[in-house]
């Protein structure tokens, strides 16, 4: 079991932290503020540096720069939220911090969750925030301008709190760093294919070809079983079975450039055949239709070994699908929430108009009516009432 | 080069690893921590918490990655609908509170404890 961090680098990181987080924690009279922070920015800072020093060193190149200034980012922007008097100012930190994180998430390859945290947290929560943070503030006169009220400018309890905070992450992050073997390097895990769901987009990409008509696609097999796992026995995909049963076995380099192959069977194998020899070889025989060039291209090349044409029952042709049909994140994210999570999804919408009633109820003006004058708005709602009647 | 590879080797580069990540996520979640146990605004509170889901967020979405499920992301999907209807309750409630008692200090509200 290695640990990825030295564990004296990353608790005296988060020990210094945490002396800074409590040192710059408002409080009255003396305010360290300034110094608290440099000193948490500091101990973030090592640790990340230790970080990255190891990314260096096992030989991965220069540390992922974007990652660090977002990483840095967003934890600096989080200090402020929680140290700044003003609320406005703190809920404006917090949206540095949630641009931040949208970094990180682009970083991750989550398209779908950057714009989506930035349009729901920093456009729709945080507006919510800011008009609740107008409304629950009396408007300042000339002289309480610079004022702060008690409650902002003291906190409540600053070491306990750190010393509580810090413990949990000194915790989380010493397990993390020692605890799981192989966090190093990801190992990349054939993740869920979408395509294999998709095949109106395999469709509309032969029929763009220009065979759409003339094949049916049969099925998609990915070029990769396996990415990053380099083992002889998984650089090679099994395509089919010709007649003498033997598989027909491709290198990865057939792969290359591709996704995955899709199995086209022509509905009149024959002429599909002399079309594809003829296309082969160059020729453009009288009486017969070439193939589209487009597709030419997407063969595989005879020297991966694969037969362009599979004489099997029923025969097929094996083309090479680009990676501009890869599924995008928006669909993947899309295919999965409706697929797999289809009642989760229901019970969202649930929960969300639930709220929407509960805050209304909550934040529904009570107004008081004497007695008197709410028999007499009675009386005169059943006068109302019966005269309709009549 | 295929595309798993292309996607594996940008999650290498620069040898930022899943680590890196979930401790940015748990330092974040730490520091929502702190936030909401020691400051007493109550708005200020409440921004805290979505500071702890952001750090929760952020370590769906890594692991996500990092299994190459898409599940991670879409558990983000609904950690953001329990943040946006929480977000909304509890404003609600904030502005509630204050018409009572025309201040957002949380320690006002101590008769509460017994």
């Amino acid at each position: 079991m290695s640990m990825i961090l030295s564990p004296v680098i990353l608790f005296a990181g988060l020990a210094l932290g945490a002396l800074g987080v409590a040192v710059a924690m408002p409080r009255r009279g003396v305010n360290p503020q300034i110094i608290g922070a440099i000193i948490a920015g500091t101990a973030v800072g090592l640790v990340l540096i230790a970080l990255g020093v190891i990314g260096v060193r096992s030989g991965e190149g220069l540390p992922g720069v974007f990652f660090y200034v977002f990483a840095l980012t967003g934890l600096g922007s989080a200090l402020r939220v929680i140290t700044h008097q003003r609320p406005v100012y703190a809920a404006l930190y917090f949206v540095l911090t949630i641009i931040s994180s949208a970094g990180l998430f682009l970083l991750l390859a989550a398209e779908f969750m950057t714009f989506a945290i930035v349009i729901i947290y920093a456009g729709a929560i945080l507006i919510t925030y800011l008009f609740v943070i107008m409304l629950a503030t009396e408007a300042p006169t000339e002289e309480t301008l610079e004022a702060l009220s008690d409650y902002d400018a003291r906190s409540r309890e600053p070491i306990a709190a750190t010393l509580v905070g810090f413990t949990l992450l000194a915790a989380l992050s010493g397990m993390l760093a020692a605890g799981v073997p192989g966090l190093g390097a990801p190992e990349a895990s054939r993740g869920p294919i979408a395509l294999e769901r998709m095949p109106g987009k395999v469709q509309n990409f032969i029929a763009a070809l220009g065979v759409g008509d003339d094949v049916m696609p049969a099925a998609f097999m990915p070029a990769d079983l396996g990415a990053g796992l380099e083992t002889a026995a998984r650089r090679e995909v099994i395509l089919g079975w010709n007649r003498s049963h033997s598989p027909v076995v491709l290198s990865r380099a057939a792969g290359e450039g591709a996704i995955g192959f899709i199995q086209l069977v022509p509905r009149d194998p024959d002429s599909f055949r002399a079309r594809l020899d003829a296309a082969r070889a160059g020729e453009r025989p009288a009486g017969v239709r070439p193939l589209p060039a487009a597709l030419v291209e997407l063969l595989p090349d005879e020297s991966t070994g694969l037969p362009a044409f599979i004489d099997a029952d029923p025969p097929f042709v094996m083309i090479r699908l680009p990676v501009s049909v890869a599924p995008t994140n928006i669909e993947t994210v899309g295919l999965t929430l409706v697929g797999e999570h289809p009642l989760s999804l229901e019970l969202a919408g649930v929960i969300l108009l639930l709220a929407m009633v509960g805050a209304v109820v909550l934040a529904r003006k009570q107004t008081e009516i004497e007695e008197a004058r709410k028999a007499a708005v009675d009386s005169r709602l059943r006068l109302g009432g019966e005269g309709g009647a009549a | 080069m295929t595309m798993h590879t292309v996607l594996a080797q940008a999650e290498l580069m620069g040898g930022v690893t899943l680590f890196h990540y979930l401790f940015v996520s748990a330092t974040l979640f730490a520091l929502g921590v702190v936030g909401f146990l020691s400051r007493r605004n109550l708005i200020i509170m409440f921004l805290c918490t979505e500071l702890m889901f952001q750090g929760a967020g952020l370590a769906l979405i890594a692991f996500g990655r990092y299994w190459m499920n898409p599940s991670g992301e879409v558990f983000v999907i609904f950690v953001l609908t329990v943040a946006a209807a929480e977000a909304a309750l509890a404003l609600a409630l904030v502005a509630y509170l204050y018409r009572r008692k025309n201040t957002l200090d949380a320690e006002s509200w101590a008769e509460l404890a017994g």
